[in-house]
């Protein structure tokens, strides 16, 4: 073994140090549990846009024909005369309908797509007309209307852009007419939205088809279109779990959500661990004034109550993933700091340290080849426990409101479950599944973090006292 | 207890303090535009109430003399005007709320403190065993529980669907109380919830601190002295093991003090209670700074105070490092 080590590398010895625990790890069965638990979880969260079964900012809203009917008819029959129903749906003599149901897409790049069928109303002029009206639109917000009367080659009717937000429906009046292939067979029409603030909304409604032709008045499903958002709605194989206020699959925005979430938790965990064990090092390495300063300042930290101060903190910068890291990196670092740093004292101690010094040996060869690999249990273990407390703590300040809704997180799902009063819809679905992801997710990294404690760092400091 | 050390602490204590008042002083300075526009625009105050309180906290005035007179008026409890409530000051807001925060908090640490002391004495007298594992699995499990998720779990079960307690409030409006015992069974009864709530998610840590210290205490001489007496294993594990391995169970309750605070915000939040951490989510949502800054220090104060006051009281009881 000594002679192995002699052999190797010093970077050999580094890396091997920072995966000495694995041996002892895979016998701790809490420990493996963890690791299933963290890998499954991962695998679901990272590879969201496969199993995810609606876009991240997807409302899934459906189509009313009238009267709140969540049904779209596909296909209008023309023959005979053409008559209103009360319900506002188009039937002629021979109502047939083929019911398909239909999905409003409002979301980045979506669309809503309707074909019209006015195969036998060829010799009169077809216009679309609907009302439309945009809110809050943002720059780089944009909304277009568009037809097509083969369904592949598609031209802009109607856009909304950056300024067109006064909130108000407007009337549109499309004429089909123009389009070469107004003769064909089926009409297509499409709402496309592409919104990149999450504020932006923009509202259909009263849409129908008026054949404008001699004899015609006015023919069609003119009934109001009405969108019904699938609000509040219980888990469905459609939606395995559910929609919340805002019509979102839960399931997606679960997996999308905890990506940023998991994000925040590694990149901050990261961040705080190493800035950390480094001042820690150092400070117990060189000792002086940077140990003097670094650790004062530790102290100074893990007096003052980290929550409070995160929160004020907050309150005054502007939200967003990055300055939530920042934050739990400024305010996280101090105890991993005071661990490394007795550690690397004591290890410092030891004979083989001072005989290294004594043969001249580098300060960066000492800390890499002696002092690192004993604290390399340490690191890790504090790494992933530290994991458990960024995404606590961010789901907590998110929860409170302080958290980014660009980049939302389980917190900011939680956040809105709770101001939208889920609770009162009994929309336990909205509620449970955020902070279970949140609990299972900390559960799986704290059995990591405890088994590695127990079998690697406690053991280190056994082997110490022996 | 030697003179220096107190001194020394009382210093650290001081400083962190400071620490504390400083961040508040720098970080509406921070903010774009003028410092007198962050301390006073309530919408009702008047040009005159506005001058006075530039006039006060010299908002005019180089920076230098700003700091010196925020120093002076913090002393004097004056943290300013609460934006959302003017014209009630900061410590009105505060002094109200705090009484709350710390019956919970002090409820619910006694409560975890006494459930770890029996949960981690057990858990330690076989330790490797089916019940140590378990516990250690279950209060990992629940440390690594959003504590705001708990609560509105709890309000939701208990409060709104089983309504076996208050959905709210930290007493009942208008209550006329004829007795004391009374009064505090209100309280209580209001206070059951969050207590629970606070008790469970956080118990964890001190049963971990005393199962850690049980372990090597079972192993020392004078267990094994007590066991060959014939003294009753019941008598050797609470009596002789536990009783000395609680020490820095006990010791940890100020430094995990600052814990508590954190976990009070949000169960507070959830159940309507009107402490400290009510007060704080309110702010945040109003951008009330004010009463943020003065929430900020005066938890910071009583995290500091608590701390002081374990370490002092550690050093009293455990002889072994009063040198």
């Amino acid at each position: 073994m000594q002679d192995q080590e002699q052999r190797s590398s010093w970077w050999q010895t580094a890396l091997k140090s920072l995966f000495a625990w694995w041996p002892e790890f895979r016998k701790s069965k809490i420990g493996i549990t963890g690791l299933i638990i963290v890998v499954i979880m991962t695998t679901l969260i990272l590879g969201a846009s496969v199993f995810a079964s609606h876009g991240p900012f997807e409302k899934d809203i459906s189509i009313g024909w009238g009267g709140g009917n969540r049904y779209w008819t596909s296909t209008w029959d023309n023959q005979g005369d053409v008559s209103l129903t009360d319900e506002g749906v188009a039937y002629r003599s021979n109502p047939d309908p083929s019911i398909t149901e239909y999905h409003v897409r409002f979301q980045s790049n979506g669309s809503i797509k309707r074909s019209f069928d006015l195969s036998n109303t060829l010799e009169v002029g077809p216009h679309f007309t609907f009302q439309a009206k945009a809110v809050s639109f943002a720059d780089g917000d944009e909304a277009t209307c568009l037809v097509s009367a083969d369904g592949v080659n598609w031209r802009t009717a109607a856009i909304w852009e950056n300024g067109d937000d006064d909130g108000t429906y407007h009337l549109y009046e499309i004429d089909l007419t123009t389009d070469p292939n107004w003769r064909s067979r089926n009409y297509w029409i499409a709402f496309e939205a592409d919104m990149s603030s999450s504020d932006a909304n923009f509202y259909i409604d009263e849409v129908a088809v008026a054949l404008s032709a001699p004899g015609y008045s006015i023919v069609s499903p003119k009934d109001s279109f009405e969108p019904y958002a699938k609000t509040y709605e219980a888990p469905s194989w459609e939606h395995i779990l559910g929609t919340n206020s805002q019509s979102e699959d839960v399931w997606s925005r679960l997996l999308y959500s905890g990506q940023n979430s998991l994000m925040i938790g590694f990149v901050a965990a990261l961040l705080i661990t190493s800035i950390g064990s480094g001042l820690g090092l150092m400070s117990g390495y060189f000792g002086g004034l940077i140990e003097e300063l670094v650790m004062r300042l530790a102290d100074i930290l893990l007096i003052l109550p980290r929550l409070p101060l995160l929160i004020v903190l907050s309150a005054y910068l502007t939200p967003g993933p990055w300055t939530v890291i920042m934050l739990l990196t400024v305010t996280g670092w101090a105890g991993i700091a005071r661990s490394t740093r007795a550690q690397t004292l004591s290890v410092k101690e030891h004979s083989y340290v001072e005989a290294s010094k004594s043969v001249g040996a580098s300060h960066i060869r000492i800390i890499v080849q002696h002092i690192l690999p004993n604290v390399a249990g340490i690191v890790i273990a504090a790494f992933v426990m530290e994991v458990v407390v960024a995404i606590l703590v961010e789901s907590g300040l998110s929860f409170l409101g302080l958290g980014s809704l660009s980049h939302p997180t389980w917190g900011v799902m939680l956040h809105f479950a709770q101001t939208d009063a889920a609770f009162t819809w009994n929309a336990w679905w909205w509620i449970i599944p955020p902070g279970a992801c949140i609990a299972l997710l900390g559960l799986a990294f704290a059995y990591i973090g405890n088994t590695l404690n127990d079998r690697f760092v406690l053991r280190l400091g056994n082997r110490r006292k022996g | 207890m030697s003179r220096r050390w107190l001194v020394r602490r009382i210093g650290v204590a001081i400083v962190v303090l400071f620490v504390a008042l400083l961040i508040n002083f720098i970080l509406p300075r921070l903010m774009p535009g003028d410092a007198a526009d962050i301390y006073a625009t309530a919408g009702r105050m008047t040009e005159q109430e506005r001058m006075a309180i530039v006039q006060r906290f010299g908002l005019d005035q180089p920076l230098w003399t700003q700091f010196t007179k925020y120093i002076v008026n913090s002393f004097q409890g004056n943290f300013g005007y609460s934006f959302t409530y003017y014209p009630s000051t900061v410590m009105s807001k505060v002094v109200q709320a705090l009484p709350w925060s710390l019956f919970l908090i002090i409820n619910a640490m006694i409560l975890q403190v006494i459930i770890a002391f029996i949960l981690g004495a057990t858990s330690a007298w076989k330790a490797g065993g089916k019940f140590d594992a378990t516990t250690q699995a279950l209060s990992l499990a629940l440390w690594a529980t959003p504590m705001f998720w708990l609560a509105m779990l709890a309000l939701y079960f208990f409060g709104a669907q089983l309504h076996w307690f208050p959905i709210g409030g930290q007493a009942t409006a208008a209550a006329n109380y004829s007795s004391f015992f009374e009064r505090i069974g209100d309280y209580y009864y209001h206070a059951t919830l969050p207590i629970a709530v606070l008790v469970i998610n956080q118990f964890g840590g001190y049963q971990l601190i005393m199962r850690n210290t049980m372990v090597t205490t079972i192993k020392e001489h004078y267990i094994t002295t007590a066991e060959a007496k014939g003294v009753s294993e019941r008598a050797v594990k609470y009596r002789h093991a536990a009783r000395n391995a609680m020490l820095p169970m006990v010791t940890s309750v100020g430094l995990r003090f600052s814990l508590a605070v954190a976990g009070s915000i949000f169960t507070e939040m959830i159940f309507n209670y009107n402490g400290i951490g009510r007060l704080i989510f309110q702010s945040v949502q109003m951008r009330d700074y004010p009463v943020l800054q003065g929430c900020f220090f005066i938890l910071s104060c009583s995290v500091i105070i608590a701390n002081l006051l374990v370490d002092i009281l550690y050093h009293r009881l455990d002889p072994r490092i009063r040198h």
